[in-house]
C-alpha cells in the first residue's frame, strides 16, 4: 500500500488500539490477495546487480532463478483467462455466455497449466539437489 | 477526525483500491481481446455489428473469468 495514498488521514489520531486493529486487517487483506502456497514458487528473474544472493550454480547469463511467494490470487487469475482465452475461444462471438466445450476449455486449461508449472518447478528442484 | 473514523475510512479505501486495480486489468483485458475478436478490420466507425459483438464478448469474458477463477480456487483448497 502507497503511503502516499493516505496522505489525507490524520493517521496521527490513531489510538494504539486501532492501530493494532489496522495492522491486522493489512496483514489479512494481504494474506487473501497473496493465497500463499505451501511451497515457494521458482521465477525466473532478469540478474541485476542486487542479485549476489542467488545461488551461483543456477544462474546463467543475465538471468537466474529465484525463490518467491506465489503471486496475489488476482494476478494468476487476469493471466490464466488471458492465456486460456485465446486457446478455448476460437470461433466468432456469437452470444455472451460459453458453452459448454469452452466452459471445460477453460477449466482444463488452467488446471493443466498449473500442473505443468508445478511439473517445471519439480524438475528444477531435482537439477538443483543433483 | 476521530481515531475509529480515521480507521474505518483507511479500511475503506484499502478495499477500494484493490477493486480497483482488479477492475483495471480486468477492463484492459477485455478490451484488448474483444477489440481482436470483434473489429478484425477497423472501419471509419463502429458499426452496430461490431458493438453488439463487443458486449457479448464482454460477458462472456467475464464468465472466462469466473471460470479460471473458480477453478484455481478449487485447486488451491484441495491444497496442492
Amino acid at each position: 500500500m502507497d503511503a502516499s495514498d493516505l496522505s489525507n488521514f490524520d493517521l496521527e489520531k490513531l489510538n494504539e488500539k486501532d492501530k493494532a486493529e489496522l495492522r491486522q486487517f493489512l496483514g489479512n487483506e494481504n494474506q487473501k490477495a497473496r493465497v500463499q502456497s505451501t511451497e515457494p514458487r521458482l521465477s525466473i528473474v532478469k540478474a541485476g546487480p542486487a542479485a549476489s544472493h542467488a545461488n551461483p550454480r543456477l544462474s546463467r547469463e543475465r538471468y537466474e532463478f529465484r525463490l518467491t511467494s506465489a503471486p496475489p490470487l488476482s494476478v494468476v487469475v487476469h493471466s490464466l483467462t488471458d492465456m486460456c482465452w485465446k486457446k478455448c475461444v476460437t470461433g466468432s462471438i456469437k452470444q455472451g455466455a460459453m458453452d459448454k466445450n469452452e466452459q471445460s476449455c477453460m477449466a482444463n486449461c488452467a488446471d493443466r497449466f498449473l500442473d505443468a508449472s508445478s511439473l517445471t518447478m519439480k524438475h528444477l528442484q531435482n537439477l538443483r539437489q543433483g | 477526525m476521530d481515531s475509529e473514523s480515521v480507521k474505518a475510512e483507511v479500511i475503506k479505501q484499502v478495499r477500494q483500491q484493490y477493486a480497483m486495480t482488479n477492475a483495471r486489468e480486468l477492463i484492459e483485458k477485455v478490451n484488448e481481446h474483444c477489440f481482436e475478436k470483434c473489429v478484425p478490420k477497423p472501419g471509419s466507425s463502429l458499426s452496430s455489428g461490431e458493438q453488439t459483438c463487443f458486449t457479448h464478448c464482454m460477458e462472456k469474458y467475464m464468465a472466462a473469468w469466473n471460470q479460471v477463477s473458480t477453478t484455481y480456487i478449487t485447486r488451491i483448497q484441495r491444497g496442492d
